[in-house]
């Protein structure tokens, strides 16, 4: 959390944008009179949910706007320049060289083809008078300002070669190849793992201070806008409804809308047996018909007739002309305060007890990797990737555990073995005494229904062809649960039970929302009366409000039915509030099992440390260490022996080159494998503590 | 910047409520190359009855008149009436290139789908053969189906069918293989469903686009193949009103009476080009409705 940062001239002026975009004879009016000013060495954020209009913004100021949508009003200025009077070939010499974007998925903003090298080369070449040794000089220089190790090596490299992390960084120097006075960022960090994103997060903040950028920052994480940036400004359904300093509008937000963003992110101290999460009920607006008045009344819990009717005024906060809100009743809103749950870790320690419903024991999960034809002749050994590597686990009935770790941990693969998708390598896996082996088809009908799953992506988890109702019914007929004549009433009940109206049973998947589907896919996982779930991040690809219904979904109908939930997951606070036990897993090992009362607390694996440091919490009164996790990441195919972790770890000893890590028994729920002796693990700071005091945030 | 306006496309998407459905265009090549399909295929079924003359009735005091009020499309060297003898012909070709296409189709479906859905060694091994199999001409294969089997109508579209098989398997499997890894197929296998209900339930009807639109340019060149046998002797026989057939047997008075290979060989021409018309047309239209539904 920084501030007071900004104070530059201004780079770039919003005034009164309106866009609409024309789609099927519609108008969909996706901004509505923004006013936003980005200044010289300042980090403005945009945050919304999808739909807010926060990424039209960004391409309208790039001059990116497809062809169905149209400035309708307002002016965007970058320094003196009229951004939309420009000509093509005056856009090009200011885009790239003075204001450059980083797109989200760096995969496609990247050409496959060429090598990065001479994909930044480019832009030097395009922009600046260098040419020849010098213009490489440059590359390999920005390659290296990025942090990437072996910037010869990288250059050389096309993108596939480089993970997704690697990709963004050269991304961002390509970006920075000309200095740009204003940079715009869309969702830069939503694919990455906490860690990379921790690392891209710092890489930005260093060059805008050398360079004095201002950067536009456009997302939907609360918690990097905290981080990160200086301002903030709000949007809902294409409006402005809250700007300010982050500061302020972090500690005392004054719009309805900002604060049930902040309270329905499950927070790190927050856990399923408190409450459940405040969820925004109620759906976003259509934009071709919109409300007259206020464009949030109808999901505020505070408005009243005079919100319906008019629109609020943009009314100014204290002293600061740009700390403005948009609402009626913000003067009459209760003061807003953040929740502290402040609890005895000993007790939750004792509470937690398990009677192992599922017992996973050396589970091994091996990919051969794909031999050359010359290399199966000449009788190369066969290599595998391992994804997964001796595991052990225990899970008990109505309780959830969840599995946490970065992508390619091998927690997605524990999951698809357990539902049969995949084969283990060896070891077992029992669940009530019996085996589940092998693939799904495999194994008893009667096994198969007690183990379903819900998937990650609530858009190809439901056939497009098949209805609603059709999708719900099809376990029950398949494993004889209702008779026929019954199926329709179960379908309706189901139905209810994860908040859907009846009618839904003949929709089609098309015609839902994101959330709506995973709402059919849990009530498509529950129709087979299952006692175990896995749920592969069922919430990723939601926005926070979203997520927090369907979070307390899950947990009400593990309440009612006694389900245990297998819960996969990046994100810690939710992996703390829905869990009763947290694995931490990295390249398919077991770095730390317990309790989130003793994985959230010190002593901590160092790994799990790090991912603690890494995760961005949008409350000003929370302190974090600040850890950052150097090194290469080793390759998963036949890994050297000793720590996988070894080369990233901070507290890294000799011994962790050569020996596999001990396991520390701290309680029979807890344990721990590190070479690192108890005495110093205790010893460790708790990562996450509020503001001036010692205790760990849990 | 063309990621860039993919996303505020999607961006416009994602707040459009899905309110009232308006209907959407219809390509203009569907509706013309669906016209004349249509219009052929009404021909194929009524033609031997609104003809003026038998196929086969000789004229000997009128061979190789041109176009009159009395022989639309002329005569042949028999004075047999060329207009009647086309529009009784349709039935033939229109008749022999659906039949191949459906076997063709229908056992190239099942094939690309299985070979698809099981992956492995048995999809290499089946795609090494359709490989093969597609390394020879069209044609060529053909015929030799049809020297081995024996030259008539009936092996005549059982070769068009064999020609057919490894193309459509390819593109089914290619469509197949899209579907295999998706949710919702690994939610079926999660549920222990048999591979056919996955195949046949959860994969098929998410796959009619490409086999549809694969259908209609496999019926183009079906009518080329049914044709070009029966030109090369080895479908239909004399004296059979087959346009091939037609072409083959006047194509020596072509210089001195030139409607005699004309009014066939504009037919060909036309049905064919309709075909492929129509298979453009809905190959944008279910592209469409796929990008405005999902």
């Amino acid at each position: 959390m920084s501030d007071g940062g900004g104070g530059g001239r201004d780079v770039l002026t919003i005034r009164d944008l309106d866009v609409t975009y024309f789609v099927r004879g519609q108008e969909v009016k996706a901004v509505r009179g923004v006013n936003l000013t980005v200044r010289a060495g300042e980090t403005l954020a945009v945050v919304g949910e999808s739909g807010s209009g926060k990424s039209t913004i960004a391409f309208t100021t790039m001059r990116g706007l497809d062809a169905a949508g149209r400035v309708m009003n307002g002016s965007i200025h970058f320094h003196d320049t009229d951004m939309l009077a420009l000509r093509p070939r005056e856009l090009r010499a200011i885009q790239g060289s003075r204001m450059a974007m980083v797109y989200q998925d760096p995969q496609t903003a990247l050409n496959p083809a060429f090598r990065v090298g001479d994909q930044i080369g480019e832009v030097v070449r395009e922009h600046t008078e260098m040419r020849g040794e010098q213009a490489d000089n440059r590359v390999l220089e920005l390659l290296g300002g990025v942090n990437l190790p072996d910037p010869a090596g990288v250059a050389q490299r096309y993108p596939h070669e480089l993970s997704g992390g690697q990709q963004q960084r050269v991304l961002i120097a390509m970006s920075f190849a000309c200095n740009p006075e204003l940079l715009i960022m869309d969702e830069p960090t939503t694919g990455l793992d906490v860690t990379t994103e921790a690392h891209i997060l710092d890489l930005v903040a260093n060059l805008k201070e050398q360079h004095g950028s201002a950067i536009l920052y456009i997302t939907h994480n609360l918690g990097v806008v905290a981080r990160f940036c200086h301002r903030v400004a709000v949007m809902y359904a294409g409006e402005i409804v809250e700007e300010g300093p982050v500061s302020r509008v972090f500690s005392k937000p004054a719009h309805p809308y900002t604060r049930s963003l902040l309270t329905c992110i499950p927070k790190l101290d927050l856990s399923k047996h408190d409450r459940p999460l405040s969820a925004i009920e109620g759906q976003l607006p259509s934009l071709s018909d919109l409300p007259t008045g206020c464009i949030f009344a109808a999901r505020c819990d505070f408005a009243e007739d005079a919100c319906r009717a008019t629109p609020p005024p943009r009314e100014q906060i204290g002293d600061d002309a740009e700390d403005t809100v948009s609402c009626h009743r913000h003067r009459e809103l209760p003061p807003f305060e953040f929740e502290r749950h402040i609890r005895d870790v000993d007790q939750a320690r004792a509470d937690a007890t398990s009677d192992g419903a599922l017992q996973v024991e050396r589970l091994k999960c091996f990919y051969p990797v794909r031999r050359r034809i010359i290399e199966y002749v000449s009788g190369k050994q066969q290599k595998f990737v391992h994804a997964v590597d001796d595991i052990d686990l225990e899970l008990g009935r109505g309780r959830t555990l969840a599995v946490v770790g970065e992508s390619g941990c091998g927690k997605t693969t524990l999951g698809r073995t357990l539902v049969g998708l995949q084969m283990a390598t060896d070891g077992t896996l029992t669940f009530e005494g019996n085996e589940l082996a092998g693939l799904a088809r495999d194994r008893g009908p009667d096994l198969r229904r007690r183990v379903q799953i819900i998937f990650q992506n609530p858009d190809a988890t439901l056939n497009p062809q098949r209805s609603v109702g059709d999708a719900i019914a099809r376990p029950l007929e398949l494993f004889n649960l209702v008779p026929e004549s019954g199926r329709a009433a179960r379908v309706t009940d189901l139905l209810r039970s994860v908040n859907l109206p009846d009618n839904f049973a003949d929709r089609f998947p098309h015609e839902l929302s994101g959330g709506q589907k995973q709402r059919v896919a849990i009530a498509r996982a529950f129709a087979a009366e299952p006692d175990l779930i896995v749920c592969d991040e069922p919430l990723s690809a939601l926005d926070v409000s979203v997520q927090a219904a369907i979070l307390n979904l899950l947990v009400d109908l593990q309440k009612r039915s006694n389900t245990a939930y297998l819960f996969i997951s990046h994100d810690l606070s939710v992996v703390r509030y829905l869990s009763d036990l947290v694995a931490v897993m990295y390249m398919g090992k077991l770095a730390e099992v317990g309790t989130p009362e003793e994985v959230f607390v010190p002593p901590y694996h160092p790994y799990t440390e790090a991912l603690l440091s890494a995760i961005s919490i949008p409350d000003p009164m929370i302190e974090q260490e600040n850890i950052r996790l150097e090194g290469p990441v080793p390759s998963p195919v036949n890994p050297a022996p000793g720590c996988r972790f070894a080369s990233r770890c901070p507290r890294k000893m000799t011994v962790c080159e050569t020996q596999e890590p001990p396991l520390h028994e701290f309680s029979p729920s807890h344990r721990l494998y590190c070479h690192i002796p108890r005495e110093e693990l205790d010893k460790m700071r708790p990562v996450i503590r509020y503001a001036g005091e010692e205790t760990a945030v849990v | 910047m063309s990621n860039g306006t993919a996303i505020t496309a999607d961006d416009a998407k994602v707040v459009e409520q899905p309110a009232v459905k308006k209907p959407r265009r219809v390509p203009l090549s569907m509706i013309i190359g669906g016209t004349i399909v249509s219009f052929f295929v009404v021909l194929a079924i009524i033609g031997p009855y609104v003809t003026p003359y038998p196929f086969d009735q000789f004229h000997f005091k009128h061979r190789m008149v041109p176009p009159s009020a009395e022989f639309w499309l002329g005569t042949d060297r028999y004075g047999r009436d060329i207009f009647s003898r086309v529009v009784s012909g349709a039935s033939l070709t229109v008749f022999m290139a659906g039949t191949g296409t459906f076997i063709g189709v229908t056992i190239g479906v099942l094939i690309g789908m299985f070979s698809g859905y099981t992956g492995g060694w048995v999809d290499e091994i089946l795609m090494r053969l359709t490989d093969i199999a597609m390394s020879f001409p069209g044609l060529l294969l053909a015929m030799l189906v049809v020297a081995a089997l024996g030259a008539n109508e009936v092996n005549a579209v059982i070769s068009i069918g064999v020609v057919f098989v490894p193309k459509v398997a390819r593109v089914v499997r290619s469509a197949t293989l899209g579907l295999r890894h998706i949710q919702f197929v690994e939610a079926a296998q999660v549920r222990g469903e048999s591979r056919a209900y996955i195949i046949f339930r959860e994969i098929l009807p998410n796959i009619w686009p490409p086999i549809i639109v694969e259908t209609c340019i496999r019926l183009s060149y079906a009518v080329l193949l049914v044709v070009s046998l029966s030109y090369l002797g080895l479908g239909a026989q004399p004296p059979a009103p087959d346009w091939g057939l037609m072409i083959a047997k006047e194509r020596a008075f072509m210089v001195t009476a030139p409607w005699v290979v004309f009014a066939p060989a504009s037919a060909i021409v036309l049905l064919i080009v309709s075909f492929n018309l129509l298979g453009d047309g809905l190959r944008e239209w279910l592209a469409a409705r796929k990008t405005s539904d999902e």
